[in-house]
């Protein structure tokens, strides 16, 4: 029986039109903040040019370099690429599976839904309200909206595979179906989080645990945000443009599982070199040089689809675009694990160096294939041709132009400055060269990299009057097909108890639970174990021989099958990700800890803190000193043994701050200890003095570039006018004692008299070292003081002058192993 | 990091397990990708491209 079907083209074209649109905002965006690093001006003092003097700042919130990049890395990657994908997912599945979405509705909630979401996202994070983790900056309630959004998306999308016309899933539906469970688990466990106010929250996890989290989901939302389902968009789109089936689809097969089994390890390469337990580094480090294989074969099996069509390249914009796209795909991949080699990653890491690859992937791996993905369905979602191909072609060259400046010039500023910052001056007894001095060596590249990002912003440019062109040459058309109606009984035939314990899947799963037990159990049992396994391998051997058909048809009958599939997924990538994270969960505790373990804040530092993760401060500044030799004598402190940054001294932090990058210093031993005496000689109770003084830290938040000149750091003009927000200090509190925070009871009228304490002492010192507030000249003496003393500068103070205090914890009798503890049996003795 | 980790040998075996469960099931993922019948690999392929009705309800 044949049916006639009307695709639901329109949420294609919506979707589409979105993805321009957010994509030259967010693009824009990238622009204004990548000149950003070369002129502090462009932090929000343009704007008196702009205006003639009628607005006067040297800085302005909501347009520094701190609240606007977390815009754009979250517009980029959610909206641009976000709703790019699910155009192309919108399309291309209701033609592989022969049916319509399956609900017009959930359609339409799914594409408003996350249009308002970005809206929201870019309303917020240029507030300042932010959880503080990369890419997960979007605050609880919009995180919980985006996981609403997201099942209905899912719902949709399976519906539409169980509703489907086809009986085999293409392997772009697999891709998809990866991208979908593994982005939720992603998403849901890296902001787990107990909210304090509607606009702030507390991450559950803290210190290495969170980082460790942090960078699971954030190399993964690389793999499975930005990566999978545009492979799943390849292997689509490019065997319809080039006319031909995808080179080798036993090869496409094998790059799907290689991802699934291997992304999802690669986390901790972010981490290398930190107090990172040295196994999970070698973990992601192992596994992101075996990416290498699969990336290359799913990059030369996209390529060589192309064979024999190689000539359209000159005359068909949308295959040069998809080649290129490809192209970038390989060389990303390949720099990406090159970049997780620990001594590579030593010069790399912090430096410019990793975020040129980052653009040489979004950049040229996704704005690529979404252009050419948009040329190639205009047309078709119009009914009508390209407006112009020699327009489309002029974005080819303006982008490529764009991509190669701007990977090129941050390929030279992040090697340049890596190597920089370790070079040692003659003698080799200290550092040659100040990090001022670095950052103004590279200056050129950024000039550089800003005129390669504005050539690509305007290659999109012109891709959208393009597409505006088409469309508006054509009529909005939705594609009417005949199809073979698939009975119900000739789909989906896999029962569960069938995907999930059939003999294949017994055998290998027990064999392997038997393995790992070979690894937990105590003497002789392990031994037992191994047997166990290696008699179910030759049991498994011997049922294949037996029943060889039975087991071909099993994994034939499981790629038609998708519920079961999408369960397999699920196991491979949920077993990744807590083979990582468990174990963390399990040591990160304070009892484990021995050696340096972090003070607790004062309320006053808590507040500063929650103020430099609003202003985004992580996004230049790091609060790790790495286990490398130039770290520590950059940053550490002189005559202090092993002075890098050790896991107990960040283990109460909620988030996590260890940064990605340095734009500016590390600021992990930033701090010191309680002050002695005042001029007075009365005795400091709260207040700090750490590498420099108070009165330092006012004028560089004042104006960075008069205590340090060449800086490109903003000025925080609104921090001197700001209070303190005390009245939310008791709820965060409680907070952070619920998630195991060691706070000593305080109510909340104690909690007030420590913050007016530390403050006045703060803002006394500020008095007397004769510190002028431009924006108030007349304020002096005690009217001064208790200005400063309720303003948030004096809080951030309060906190940049804890970083880095921790005290020693000695244990007299070793903990004991555990019950489970596996190395049980080859422990010796304790000492009496 | 901690001067001493009570459970960090036990930690260490993780990798060597993580290696495990990728080998054998890429292994056999991989062979039975590679094991796929050329019918069934054309029919695959040609799923993107072929836009008119197939005769899908065989048993």
């Amino acid at each position: 029986m044949t049916t006639s079907i009307t695709y639901d083209d329109n949420s294609v074209r919506r979707f589409m039109i979105a993805s321009i649109a957010w994509g030259i905002i967010g693009m824009l965006v990238g622009v204004l903040i990548a000149t950003q690093l070369s002129f502090w001006q462009m932090n929000g003092h343009y704007l008196e040019w702009l205006t003639g003097g009628a607005i006067k700042a040297d800085g302005i919130s909501f347009l520094t370099f701190g609240r606007l990049r977390p815009l754009h890395t979250n517009a980029v990657i959610f909206a641009f690429v976000g709703n790019m994908m699910f155009a192309g997912i919108y399309y291309s599945t209701q033609r592989l599976c022969k049916v319509r979405t399956a609900s017009d509705l959930l359609s339409a909630i799914h594409f408003w839904g996350w249009q308002l979401i970005i809206v929201a996202a870019a309303i917020t994070l240029p507030m300042g309200f932010t959880r503080g983790k990369e890419y997960a900056e979007l605050i609880w309630p919009i995180n919980i909206a985006v996981v609403v959004i997201w099942v209905i998306f899912a719902i949709n999308f399976f519906w539409t595979l169980a509703k489907r016309n086809e009986p085999s899933l293409y392997v772009a539906l697999w891709f998809y179906i990866a991208t979908i469970i593994t982005v939720a688990m992603l998403y849901i466990v890296n902001h787990l989080s107990i909210p304090t106010s509607w606009t702030h929250s507390y991450p559950i996890f803290g210190g290495v645990q969170d980082g460790l989290v942090q960078w699971w989901y954030g190399h993964n939302a690389v793999a499975f945000f930005l990566t999978t389902p545009i492979l799943g968009i390849m292997y689509y789109y490019l065997p319809k443009a080039a006319n031909r089936p995808v080179y080798s689809y036993r090869l496409s097969i094998i790059h799907f599982w290689s991802l699934v089994f291997i992304y999802i390890w690669a986390g901790p390469h972010h981490l290398l070199n930190t107090d990172l337990p040295r196994w999970l580094q070698m973990l992601g480090m192992t596994f992101s040089l075996m990416l290498w294989a699969p990336s290359w074969g799913g990059m030369l099996n996209g390529l060589l689809t192309l064979r024999g069509a190689w000539d359209t390249l000159r005359t068909d914009p949308v295959i040069k675009f998809f080649a290129a796209g490809v192209t970038f795909y390989g060389m990303a991949t390949f720099e990406g694990p090159l970049l997780a080699i620990r001594s590579v990653n030593a010069i790399s890491h912090y430096t410019d160096w990793t975020v040129g690859h980052v653009h040489s992937g979004t950049l040229g791996w996704n704005g690529m294939m979404a252009a050419g993905m948009f040329y190639w369905l205009a047309p078709r979602l119009w009914k009508t041709q390209l407006w112009s191909k020699p327009l489309a072609n002029m974005h080819f060259w303006i982008a490529m132009v764009g991509i190669l400046l701007y990977v090129v010039a941050l390929w030279c500023a992040g090697i340049t400055q890596g190597l920089m910052l370790g070079q040692l001056a003659e003698g080799g007894t200290t550092l040659k060269y100040e990090f001022l001095e670095t950052l103004g060596d590279i200056q050129i590249f950024f000039i550089a990299r800003s005129i390669g990002g504005a050539l690509y912003l305007a290659g999109f440019g012109l891709l959208a009057f393009n597409i505006w062109k088409t469309a508006r040459s054509g009529q909005p058309y939705d594609e009417t097909v005949e199809v073979t109606v698939l009975e119900r009984k000739h789909k989906d035939r896999m029962p569960w108890s069938e995907s999930l314990f059939s003999d294949p899947l017994a055998h290998i799963f027990l064999a392997m639970a038997f393995v790992i037990l070979w690894f937990f159990l105590p003497h002789h049992a392990d031994k037992a174990a191994l047997l166990v396994a290696v008699l179910l391998s030759i049991k498994a051997y011997y049922a294949f021989k037996s029943s060889a058909d039975q087991w071909v048809n099993w994994h034939e009958r499981m790629i038609e099958n998708y519920l079961p599939f999408t369960v397999l997924v699920f196991i491979a990538v949920a077993i990744g990700g807590s083979v990582q994270i468990i174990p963390t969960v399990l040591v990160n505790r304070e009892k484990n800890i021995e050696g340096r373990l972090q003070e607790i804040y004062t309320p006053l530092e808590l507040a500063g803190r929650d103020i430099y993760v609003s202003e985004g401060c992580y996004n230049c500044h790091s609060q790790m000193i790495r286990t490398l030799v130039p770290d520590v004598m950059r940053y550490g402190r002189a005559g202090v043994v092993d002075d890098y940054s050790h896991l107990g001294e960040s283990l109460f932090d909620h988030p996590y701050q260890w940064g990605s990058k340095r734009t500016g210093p590390d600021l992990a031993r930033e701090g010191g200890p309680i002050a002695k005496k005042d001029t007075q000689g009365t005795l400091y109770k709260f207040m700090r003095v750490g590498k420099r003084g108070n009165d330092w830290h006012f004028n560089h938040f004042l104006n960075p570039r008069a205590p340090s000149p060449g800086s490109n750091m903003p000025a925080f003009p609104w921090l001197f006018e700001n209070a303190t927000d005390v009245k939310a200090l008791p709820g965060k509190i409680a907070t952070q004692v619920q998630l195991g925070v060691p706070w000593p009871a305080l109510n909340q009228h104690e909690i007030s008299d420590m913050v007016e304490t530390q403050a006045q002492e703060i803002a006394q010192s500020l008095v007397a070292a004769k510190v002028y507030l431009p924006s108030k000249p007349d304020l002096q003496g005690d009217a001064l003081r208790n200005h400063l003393a309720k303003s948030q500068v004096v809080a951030v103070i309060a906190y940049l002058q804890k970083l880095g205090a921790y005290h020693e914890v000695k244990k007299a009798h070793p903990g004991q192993p555990s019950a489970l503890d596996p190395d049980t049996h080859r422990s010796k003795p304790a000492a009496p | 990091m901690f001067q001493r980790m009570h459970v960090e040998d036990w930690a260490m075996s993780l990798p060597f397990i993580s290696f495990l469960i990728f080998a054998v099931l890429f292994a056999i993922v991989s062979w039975r990708a590679l094991r796929l019948s050329e019918a069934k690999r054309n029919h695959l392929a040609s799923l993107p491209l072929d836009p008119t009705p197939e005769t899908p309800n065989q048993p």
